[in-house]
């Protein structure tokens, strides 16, 4: 066996799972082999470490606290005068989306008649948008956009740069107004997440660009991000400011956390500090927040 | 209704799971007295704390409550449970804006034994012993990319392609990450090994 053999099998060979046949190929290996012998070594102590682990268990006490305050919050959700609580039974979010639904049609309807911003605090400036044409992402960014998206029949992500200084409140109030999330939502799925989201990175990168951000600071950041959370499809990325300091805002379309639907109705915001990403990305992250569940 | 019960299942899963699907509250009940200590133990372990695990526990319970009626039963339900766990730490993770492992990396596993047992407090039953809170210590130093797959395999025993369609990853990274997961405990246990010998 070589090392490459061996290192594949010393996980399992570090448990004890030791199958007569190789266990004596693997440690006639160990021994005249430094390298793979101090792999064994850490796996095994590591091993030992995890094995010595006790089970933890809630406490009784922790448990009434918890079950108290579950019940107390499910059953204020279910009382008639729970008033936003209410939005937490399916049935009242599908009315209420109805509701939201003809409200941002009547906005975008006034928006279009009276040129005015219908998703963005009016007190900033107007946002530098930077949505291309379906032919320019297309010419932009080769083939790697299917025909279906680059014909303009299904929404492209947006990158903006904007005089936008968010507080936890605004930017809570942005993530719930964003209108692009909700064409993603209507337009993707989970597969599309897949097949899409390299070529929507690399789209926003080089928009990002085109309005004064960094691109390849940004793409490092979408990466990050795919890192723990692969099936995340950007939407809207925005050079803002929060609380003062620069940010970049990256909005994702997300499957939902429960349920079988794979539509990508959830939207997760995360706004990285560009100046400290390089060195610390997870200390970057000045702020998260999802738009639903 | 008494949340203090916890003598694990009374009936079985399926028959509960029917029962609280159909609006039964004490079906509720002894379904988070079933799988309390499942939940609040994988949080425990991805946040490092009692208190954010008995946050993320509360969190997950109020989903169970809220959702049961849209579990179809493809999952079981130990799986759904794992899923909204691991869900709710991250997120908890996220909204304090900070990371367990960025604290503790300023710090020595010196401090961070202490900082555990002092953490744990009465009412945990988490052992503090010496060997635990390093152990504990050594995992919130792995970045959350590492520490999920880790916990949920080696420590909850989920199978490899359980983990993987937990945390939609394919087998290979599972497999990968929780191999540099284990290298990377070692070397921070190292300077205490002598405890597992």
């Amino acid at each position: 066996m070589d090392c490459r053999q061996v290192r594949k099998s010393l996980l399992e060979y570090s448990r004890g799972d030791r199958h007569v046949g190789r266990r004596e190929e693997i440690e006639r290996h160990l021994e005249t082999c430094d390298g793979c012998a101090l792999i064994a070594e850490k796996l095994e102590l590591s091993s030992a470490a995890l094995s010595g682990l006790e089970p933890v268990r809630m406490s009784d006490a922790a448990a009434e606290r918890v079950f108290y305050k579950v019940k107390k919050r499910a059953g204020a959700a279910r009382s008639p005068g729970a008033g936003v609580s209410l939005l937490r039974s399916p049935r009242a979010l599908a009315g209420a989306a109805a509701v939201v639904g003809v409200m941002v049609a009547l906005a975008v309807v006034v928006g279009i008649y009276t040129g005015g911003d219908t998703s963005r605090d009016t007190q900033t400036r107007q946002a530098e948008t930077a949505e291309t044409t379906a032919d320019e992402a297309a010419s932009k960014t080769g083939t790697t956009i299917p025909a279906s998206v680059a014909s303009g029949a299904l929404p492209l992500p947006i990158a903006a740069a904007t005089a936008n200084d968010y507080d936890q409140e605004s930017m809570r109030t942005m993530a719930e107004k964003l209108e692009v999330s909700e064409k993603f939502a209507s337009s993707f799925s989970l597969s599309d997440a897949v097949n899409l989201k390299i070529s929507f990175i690399r789209k926003l990168a080089d928009d990002f660009v085109d309005v004064g951000g960094d691109g390849a600071m940004l793409e490092a950041m979408m990466t990050f991000v795919q890192t723990t959370e692969p099936v995340l499809l950007p939407c809207y990325v925005e050079k803002a400011h929060f609380t003062g300091r620069e940010v970049y805002i990256i909005a994702f379309s997300a499957p939902p956390r429960s349920g079988t639907s794979t539509r990508l109705t959830r939207t997760e915001f995360w706004a990285f500090d560009p100046v400290t990403f390089s060195q610390d990305p997870e200390a970057s992250l000045l702020w998260w927040g999802q738009s639903s569940d | 209704m008494d949340a203090r019960r916890d003598a694990g299942p009374r009936q079985e899963p399926e028959e509960l799971i029917t029962q609280a699907r159909a609006g039964d509250e004490q079906a509720l009940e002894q379904i988070f007295n079933t799988y309390r200590n499942q939940v609040f133990a994988l949080a425990y372990r991805v946040t490092g704390n009692p208190s954010d695990a008995e946050d993320v526990c509360q969190e997950v319970f109020l989903q169970v409550m809220r959702k049961i009626g849209s579990f179809e039963g493809r999952a079981s339900f130990s799986t759904w449970l794992y899923r909204i766990t691991m869900n709710r730490s991250r997120d908890l993770l996220r909204r304090k804006k900070r990371t367990p492992e960025m604290l503790n990396l300023e710090g020595s596993p010196d401090a961070l034994e202490t900082d555990e047992a002092g953490a744990l407090g009465p009412e945990a039953h988490a052992v503090a012993s010496d060997a635990q809170s390093l152990v504990q210590g050594a995992l919130m130093r792995l970045p959350y990319s590492l520490r999920a797959p880790l916990v949920l395999h080696e420590i909850e025993g989920l199978e490899y392609r359980e983990v993987a369609r937990l945390l939609r990853l394919p087998v290979g990274t599972v497999k990968s990450r929780i191999f540099r997961g284990r290298l990377k405990l070692a070397e921070l246990l190292e300077p205490h090994k002598e405890q597992w010998r």
